[in-house]
């Protein structure tokens, strides 16, 4: 009981937290007269949020929407293909040996500079979006699921040996369990990863439809209000996306009693 | 009398080679288990007393390590015995998987080896019912104490009724008690299934209390120094205290301990 009054307090405190920034932050804009190009005040975008909403054309949620499906599909593919390419590592070394450089060489290099130059090679369409998303999202899945297995304690390794147990029964009963937590770690880490690869993947592609592009041109035309607004679609949809994740740790975690020992 | 051996071995050695130095674990050590037989394997840490295990249930990795000799399983090869899954085998740990619980963690070999769910149904539940644990099956093995959860663990390893045991120092991380009581309940499941056990530890009052014969390992390289039958009755529980079990201990703390002259 203690505890849930615990955390409906530090709601209650957050949420006055942000109130009483949105009001300095209003009384700034004011006192100091910034033009809305520079710095809108907090009721203008709500005000502009609110008139996307009602207006009917929700314009900016759809954008968002759009730009996070994309994020979640190569988020998907991201943690399918890198927990695929993990086991397959795992079991050939030398592959491992051989992929590990370019695999590193895609994560050093950063997203805005290498976008353009992924584009120019595979087109500018939609799959070279979800490509560039999965380039820079796989990673991180193929290291933890890589190690995950090679910690495994060889004891285990020589038990489902003594079953005489085929590859794919090692793969589903003792790769995928054991590699479950530690991967949901780095999925949670992942979904704002994505979204952001996403938003910035979409400005030099001609996909349009997305807030990426969206904030881009809004910015180049002055619209700042709009530019805010679709600021706080993208971390509403972000946040919620990282909570839900969070909720699917919490169950599985429960379920299976990991990580009580 | 070959056909009531379980397990042979003749001159095994095995080298370690990843040290380059060809390191020789064991060193041409040949014994004979016979059929439904207990019989444990004593000697110093380093001994390669688990190596041996490794060996007889082909688990051992050979990308660090070769082997000489001749090792017979049932009559074949280990591979062929472990193919056809004659060997079970109980770790120092219990090696359980946590995300499963007790019932899911002895069903696991069933499950591999394909059988039907009713029949898997009804051999965990004989089973946990055998280590007196039927009442804890839908528990997780985090809820367990050590003890509770090597028993699993057997049971496990019993689960596809393989013909021999093998146990790497089961009970070595249990306190005395502990030990004492698990030590009586393996016996009463080696009475009850008649399998063949080879078990290892570095106690030679568990050793003297639950086997037949005893192997006497020497220091590194691994040899036999001496094979000890055990004339005393079961249970050896009233045995405990008495002299010839204490001559047995004498007698084999006397042999690892002067094994320096000898080599």
């Amino acid at each position: 009981m203690k505890k849930k009054n615990n955390k409906i307090l530090s709601y209650l405190i957050n949420f006055s937290l942000i109130l009483i920034l949105l009001f300095i932050w209003e009384q700034i804009v004011v006192q100091f007269e910034i033009p809305k190009r520079i710095l809108p005040k907090p009721s203008q975008i709500i005000d502009y949020l609110a008139k996307d909403f009602t207006s009917g054309k929700y314009a900016l949620l759809t954008k968002t929407l759009l730009s996070f499906r994309d994020a979640l599909i190569g988020f998907s593919i991201s943690v399918f293909l890198g927990t695929l390419l993990g086991i397959i590592f795992h079991q050939f070394k030398i592959l491992k040996t051989i992929f590990s450089p370019f695999i590193l060489i895609s994560q050093l290099l950063p997203v805005p500079a290498f976008a353009p130059v992924v584009a120019a090679l595979l087109g500018y369409g939609f799959e070279t979006k979800i490509i560039i998303i999965v380039l820079f999202t796989i990673f991180p899945v193929i290291v933890t699921v890589e190690s995950t297995i090679s910690s495994l304690s060889a004891n285990y390794f020589a038990l489902f040996s003594s079953y005489n147990a085929k590859k794919i029964e090692v793969i589903k009963k003792l790769f995928l369990p054991s590699i479950l937590p530690d991967l949901i770690t780095t999925m949670k880490i992942l979904t704002t990863a994505s979204i952001v690869t996403s938003i910035i993947a979409e400005l030099p592609l001609t996909v349009s439809g997305g807030i990426g592009k969206d904030i881009y041109n809004s910015f180049n035309n002055q619209i700042t209000t709009r530019v805010w607004a679709s600021l706080v679609m993208l971390c509403t949809v972000s946040i919620l996306f990282f909570k839900s994740m969070l909720e699917i740790e919490k169950t599985i975690i429960n379920k299976y009693r990991y990580a009580k020992e | 009398m070959q056909k009531n051996n379980s397990i042979e071995l003749k001159e095994l050695s095995i080298l370690y080679n990843d040290l380059k130095i060809g390191l020789e674990a064991v060193s041409k050590a040949s014994f004979d288990v016979k059929n439904g037989e207990f019989i444990s394997i004593v000697g110093p840490s380093g001994c390669g007393k688990s190596t041996i295990l490794k060996v007889i249930s082909d688990t051992l990795d050979l990308s660090y390590s070769e082997t000489r000799g001749d090792v017979k399983v049932l009559g074949s090869s280990p591979k062929i015995a472990r193919e056809q899954r004659k060997i079970g085998f109980v770790f120092q740990k219990p090696t359980l998987l946590q995300w499963r619980n007790l019932e899911k963690n002895v069903s696991l070999p069933l499950e591999i080896i394909g059988l039907n769910k009713i029949e898997i149904k009804k051999r965990v539940k004989k089973l946990l019912k055998m280590v007196e644990l039927e009442k804890y099956a839908s528990y997780h093995p985090d809820q367990l104490s050590g003890g509770m959860q090597q028993k699993v663990s057997i049971a496990r390893a019993l689960a596809y009724d393989p013909e021999i045991l093998l146990m790497d120092e089961p009970f070595g991380a249990l306190d005395e008690i502990n030990r004492r009581k698990m030590n009586d309940e393996l016996l009463s499941v080696w009475k009850e299934t008649g399998k063949t056990i080879v078990f290892v530890t570095h106690s030679i009052e568990e050793a003297i209390y639950l086997s037949e014969r005893i192997i006497v390992l020497t220091k590194q390289p691994g040899r036999i120094k001496k094979i000890i039958n055990v004339d005393l009755p079961y249970p050896r529980k009233n045995e405990l205290g008495s002299m010839k079990f204490y001559k047995y201990i004498n007698q084999i703390r006397l042999l690892l301990e002067n094994e320096e002259e000898i080599v």
